[in-house]
């Protein structure tokens, strides 16, 4: 049986009136990714900044590597390594005093070179922060969340706000850790992200755990093989139910329709049928496999990002 | 310690990088103190302060007479003196008293007409019998002025001077009878100071002071802001190590700083401080830690640079001039008093006078430890309770 690095019991927090984690209970395994889906507002960051020891949760259980504790303190922060989801940096220091500053924090690290390379940045060992691009800025965060050849690697939306190359960078970045064995807990809104990094997911809703699994696991929950997807942005009541009568499933996302089919070629000759029928013209006609985005839209009615 | 080594090492490394800071914390203490040495060292000599009178003799009757004595006499110290200038009237009494009005004098001495005769009537001879009628000279001033209030004084001892004389030859009497006195500058503690000497360690605490509190607040209160201190959190550094580690940074700049004050203030402004004394050496890193220690306290009572800034000033100003910098307090009206005796700039600045040879301190040795170290204990304790390293 693989070792629970984390677990949560109960964890709650609030900010007044509003419950920002509203009793999750959770296990991270040993040298998995372990992802917190779910859209802004939901809870996730409060989540792992709760873990990461940088608020205190009003009630709740956590165990870290086995020992249980109230708050989260140096002895666990030092078998952590954290990616914020925006860290800043004193401009006016050089990348590698940036990491030999923050490499003095900890009890055990590795050198420093080996964390430039590792993030690609030995390149930039002399340059400025301030001289970093955002993608190379953010690989210098993920090198201090490294630097004390961590335990835990807590990376809180890690490719928000970067380009689709940085974005990959990063990807390819955190497969290597769990090619390391290191256990990875990342929260992101990006559903693709989680599917393609995530082990095992849990979905994180109004701060609830809502489902979760592995990506393939609750995408199966569906029960649906396709999605056939087009634009109209408005339908007539008629006109719905209409398709309610012929499909087990739809919804509907920023104009966008989505109708859930086990067999594609029954359902799509259908669809046409109606649509001829109806006068109504399918914009951007799309065939596509379900994902993560469909099991949240599935369960709440509404998008990660909305 | 290396997390605090690390953080000296950090600050040190952005303040060399930063032109602004390295003016601040080299240049601008000296250029501090090279304008108050311009404008104030001069103040208490003679040469500073010239009292202008106007003199108005409408006496001519004998021009030998005591009205021509007392213009004769007051021509001649305004010759010799600098601090004295006369001017004669031509254009009479009325004119005169209108420069007085404006502020062009700070006296108008008239004498009146037949103020001589009167004087000569009221000797034993000529008097006889005859009731006397005191001969007066009129002297206008200018209310709340200080210095007309002082021309009028010395104006009276001039006068004393002369009726002396008239007392002497008029027979009155003996001078071997009266009663006189002789003046004596004593240096304190036989150490003679210049007011370079004065003002530097006012200068070094003032900094220290504007340091611990504007800098070091705005400076973490910033980084708070910005979101720089959260990374340092999630790290297992505490909230004193990064304070000591700021502390060792401080605690350097402001002993270069007082490096270069010194050796400025000696080469320039001739001051002599014994600066390689322990006790010299104990006040200045004491004064660095305590007044530091206020700008940790307010960085931890501070929601954020705004606030922090606002607070900074409500302390630093009663802290800096009701602490005995620049003037004396100890002797000030209570309610002064009161706030420059629980001030711990009041003591550190006069433990570190007396350390540095400058002037004896007013407070003894232990209340300029143990008040100071009071205060340090307090803000320590508060700040590293209550410093938060993210904004709410």
């Amino acid at each position: 049986m693989v070792a629970k690095v984390i677990e949560v019991h109960d964890l709650r927090k609030a900010y007044g009136p509003v419950k920002a984690v509203d009793g999750v209970s959770f296990h991270v395994r040993k040298g998995e990714v372990f992802t917190l889906l779910g859209p802004n507002g939901a809870g996730k960051t409060t989540t792992i900044e709760i873990l990461e020891g940088l608020k205190k949760p009003d009630s709740g259980r956590i165990i870290i590597m086995g020992q249980e504790c109230e708050t989260v303190g140096p002895l666990q922060k030092d078998r952590m390594g954290v990616l914020l989801q925006d860290t800043r940096f004193i401009s006016r220091l050089r990348v590698i005093e940036v990491l030999e500053v923050f490499s003095s924090f900890f009890s055990r690290t590795l050198p420093v070179e080996t964390i430039l390379e590792r993030v690609s940045l030995t390149e930039k060992t002399r340059a400025y922060v301030e001289e970093l691009s955002g993608g190379q800025r953010q690989r210098l965060s993920i090198g201090l969340a490294l630097l004390n050849d961590p335990d835990i690697i807590f990376l809180d939306e890690p490719t928000t706000g970067l380009d689709p190359q940085a974005r990959r960078n990063i990807w390819e970045l955190i497969g290597s850790l769990r090619e390391d064995g290191k256990s990875v807990f990342l929260t992101t809104h990006y559903m693709e992200e989680a599917e393609y990094l995530s082990d095992y997911v849990y979905i994180m809703d109004r701060g609830q755990i809502i489902t979760h699994g592995t990506p393939r696991e609750l995408i199966d929950q569906l029960g649906q093989d396709n999605i056939i997807e087009f634009a109209k942005a408005t339908l007539s009541d008629v006109q719905v139910q209409q398709l309610k009568a012929q499909f087990e499933q739809i919804s509907e996302k920023n104009g966008r329709w989505l109708v859930y089919t086990k067999d594609i070629l029954v359902a799509l000759p259908v669809l046409l049928d109606w649509a001829k029928g109806s006068n109504v013209v399918l914009e951007n006609l799309a065939l596509r496999q379900p994902n993560l985005e469909d099991v949240f839209l599935s369960m709440t009615g509404r998008g990660l990002r909305d | 310690m290396r997390a605090a080594r690390a953080i000296f090492r950090q600050y040190l490394l952005t303040a060399l990088r930063d032109r602004f800071d390295l003016f601040w914390t080299l240049v601008f203490p000296v250029i501090l103190m090279t304008i108050l040495n311009l404008v104030f060292a001069n103040v208490g000599n003679q040469a500073a302060v010239t009292m202008t009178v106007g003199l108005v003799n409408l006496d001519q009757d004998y021009p030998e007479g005591v009205a021509a004595i007392v213009e004769r006499t007051l021509l001649e110290i305004s010759q010799q003196e600098t601090w004295l200038k006369v001017h004669q009237s031509h254009k009479g009494q009325q004119a005169e008293l209108e420069a007085l009005e404006k502020g062009k004098r700070h006296i108008v001495i008239v004498i009146p007409a037949g103020f001589s005769s009167a004087v000569r009537r009221n000797l034993p001879l000529a008097a006889g019998n005859q009731p006397l009628i005191p001969a007066e000279i009129m002297v206008y001033s200018r209310p709340n002025d200080q210095l007309s209030e002082a021309a009028v004084s010395a104006f009276g001892q001039v006068l004393n001077g002369i009726n002396k004389s008239i007392a002497i030859e008029a027979g009155f009497a003996d001078p071997r009878m009266l009663v006189g006195f002789k003046t004596c500058e004593v240096a304190v503690q036989g150490r003679v100071f210049s007011f370079a000497s004065y003002i530097i360690p006012g200068i070094l605490i003032m900094n220290f002071l504007t340091t611990g509190l504007s800098v070091v607040v705005g400076g973490l209160l910033a980084y708070r802001d910005r979101g720089v201190l959260r990374r340092y959190f999630v790290t297992p550094i505490s909230t004193g190590s990064y304070f000591l580690g700021l502390l060792f940074y401080f605690l350097l700049t402001c002993l270069v700083r007082s490096v270069v004050v010194y050796f400025f203030g000696a080469l320039v402004f001739h001051a002599k401080l014994n600066l390689l004394t322990p006790a010299a050496l104990f006040y200045l890193v004491y004064a660095v830690i305590v007044l530091l220690s206020f700008g940790f306290f307010i960085a931890a009572a501070a929601k954020n640079v705004s606030a922090g800034a606002a607070m900074a000033n409500i302390v630093t100003y009663p802290m800096m001039f009701l602490g005995g910098l620049f003037f004396p307090v100890l002797q000030a009206p209570p309610v002064i008093r009161w706030i420059a005796l629980v001030n711990p700039v009041t003591y550190l600045a006069n433990g570190l006078r007396d350390a540095l040879g400058v002037y004896p301190s007013e407070t003894t040795t232990l209340l300029n430890v143990l008040v100071p170290g009071l205060w340090l204990v307090f803000c320590l304790l508060y700040s590293l309770k209550n410093f938060k390293w993210e904004v709410n």
